[in-house]
């Protein structure tokens, strides 16, 4: 008997499929469907977040409020406290009339506080807690300027926007962490973290922009005009300047400066409202109090 | 934001460099089996009756191949929808075909006639280390039979 090897014919182990195929395939089809499971699942809960007693959410919000309030306050001079709490009272007086002229809900309360960083900014998060910080009031020039932005915050507790974002975010991390136990393989699990996170953000621009519209009708009907509406970004486009940095629209959370003042502009044509009117300065104490 | 592009761009030279690598083993892997035809390798255990080989050895050949990050990453989808890992079939078919060669290789210096017994042992050599690129190795091994004309050039 004779023994011998063959030439081993090709492609029955290995296939001779170009990879690629492989890969277009795997991941639009893998992205894709995640995309529309973030979707579907983001459309649910805001459909549902706003049936959530706001009660249920200020208590979640008592939780981290204390630390938020201890870390603020700390161990500072008397003065400071007494400062502190006078600039505190202005601006709860200035957000008492916000919140009455969009009429929020009887259970909805706003509470302000401010913290003492540099941060040009201001939020708004769970149980109605509106966060000011110390950078925003030194930079926007009067109180039209600052009612429009904390109108602006104020728009998002009234559209539920916190308890939204939250209930999304814990709905997804659970779809990540899910696919991440099930995967196991952490370039694929940032791969699909990111595009999910890009789909979250979408939903976040859409919010942004009714705040932002919520906020203009709150202005025109406090003060008679939206003037200086526009006066946080023109602050916001400097710092961007500044920093350099390349935006693009896909991966902010908030629309890019310029196509809010568009909007902006737009929605103040569309209802023919003042731009200009007379305008409201800070107390000039302000300074004193920061 | 540059998460992304760097894993775009290992992805990138992943699947090129992968790419590159691959084809090019295969036409060495195709051009040395044709060299070594006539040095059979193959699995019974005992010579027939009628070789009558002066002297045995054993040899070995093993090899390890690391997959690249573009066959990671398609590894990985795949762990979601199932089926054939075509993307690491072809390491462990090149690994394994390496390997044998390499034994070949080594009975060919011996002046072998053939290898019999041939095993073929694999493991991976970054098992359960999460994060770390995987690589593949295999050991091939067996009895080269060396008849008595080349026993003489030791």
């Amino acid at each position: 008997m004779k023994i011998e090897n063959k030439i081993i014919p090709e492609g029955i182990n290995a296939t001779d499929d170009h990879p690629l195929k492989e890969f277009t395939f795997l991941t639009f089809g893998v992205i894709g469907t995640l995309i529309v499971i973030v979707v579907l699942i983001s459309f649910f809960t805001e459909l549902l977040a706003p049936f959530l007693p706001f009660s249920w959410e200020q208590k979640v919000a008592a939780q981290y409020q204390q630390t938020l309030l201890l870390k603020n306050i700390g161990n500072k001079s008397k003065e400071f406290h007494r400062n502190h709490q006078q600039l505190t009272a202005y601006l709860q007086q200035l957000a008492n009339k916000i919140a009455k002229s969009q009429s929020l809900p009887a259970d909805m309360n706003v509470t302000v506080h401010y913290v003492d960083t540099e941060m040009i900014n201001a939020f708004a998060t769970l149980g109605g807690h509106v966060v000011v910080f110390r950078g925003l009031l030194e930079k926007l020039p009067d109180e039209n300027a600052l009612a429009w932005v904390m109108a602006h915050e104020i728009a998002h507790i009234r559209n539920r926007d916190p308890i939204k974002s939250l209930g999304r975010g814990v709905i997804i991390g659970i779809v990540m962490s899910i696919t991440g136990v099930a995967v196991g393989n952490e370039m694929v699990n940032n791969v699909l973290g990111q595009s999910g996170l890009l789909t979250v953000l979408k939903f976040s621009r859409d919010q942004e922009e009714e705040a932002d519209i919520e906020a203009l009708y709150s202005l025109n009907k406090l003060y008679g005009h939206v003037g200086s509406a526009g006066a946080f970004f023109v602050q916001a486009k400097k710092l961007q300047k500044a920093n350099a940095a390349m935006t693009f629209e896909f991966f902010a959370s908030h629309p890019l400066t310029e196509n809010r003042i568009s909007k902006i502009e737009q929605v103040t044509g569309n209802h023919g409202w003042k731009i200009k009117g007379e305008i409201v300065p800070l107390p000039k104490q302000l300074l004193h109090w920061l | 934001m540059i998460d992304l592009f760097a894993f775009l761009c290992f992805l990138v030279l992943g699947f090129g460099f992968g790419r590159y690598a691959e084809s090019q083993h295969y036409k060495s892997i195709i051009k040395r089996e044709k060299l070594f035809i006539n040095l059979p390798a193959i699995p019974i255990k005992t010579p027939f009756p009628s070789e009558f080989p002066q002297s045995t050895a054993l040899v070995s050949g093993n090899v390890v191949i690391s997959i690249d990050f573009f066959k990671k990453f398609l590894s990985g989808l795949r762990l979601i929808v199932g089926g054939r890992l075509k993307s690491y079939e072809s390491l462990v078919d090149r690994a394994r075909r390496e390997a044998i060669l390499r034994m070949k290789e080594e009975a060919h210096q011996l002046g072998a006639e053939m290898v019999l017994n041939v095993k073929l042992e694999t493991s991976s050599i970054s098992k359960g280390s999460k994060g770390k690129i995987g690589s593949v190795e295999v050991l091939a091994y067996g009895t080269a039979i060396i008849p008595a004309s080349a026993v003489s050039r030791f």
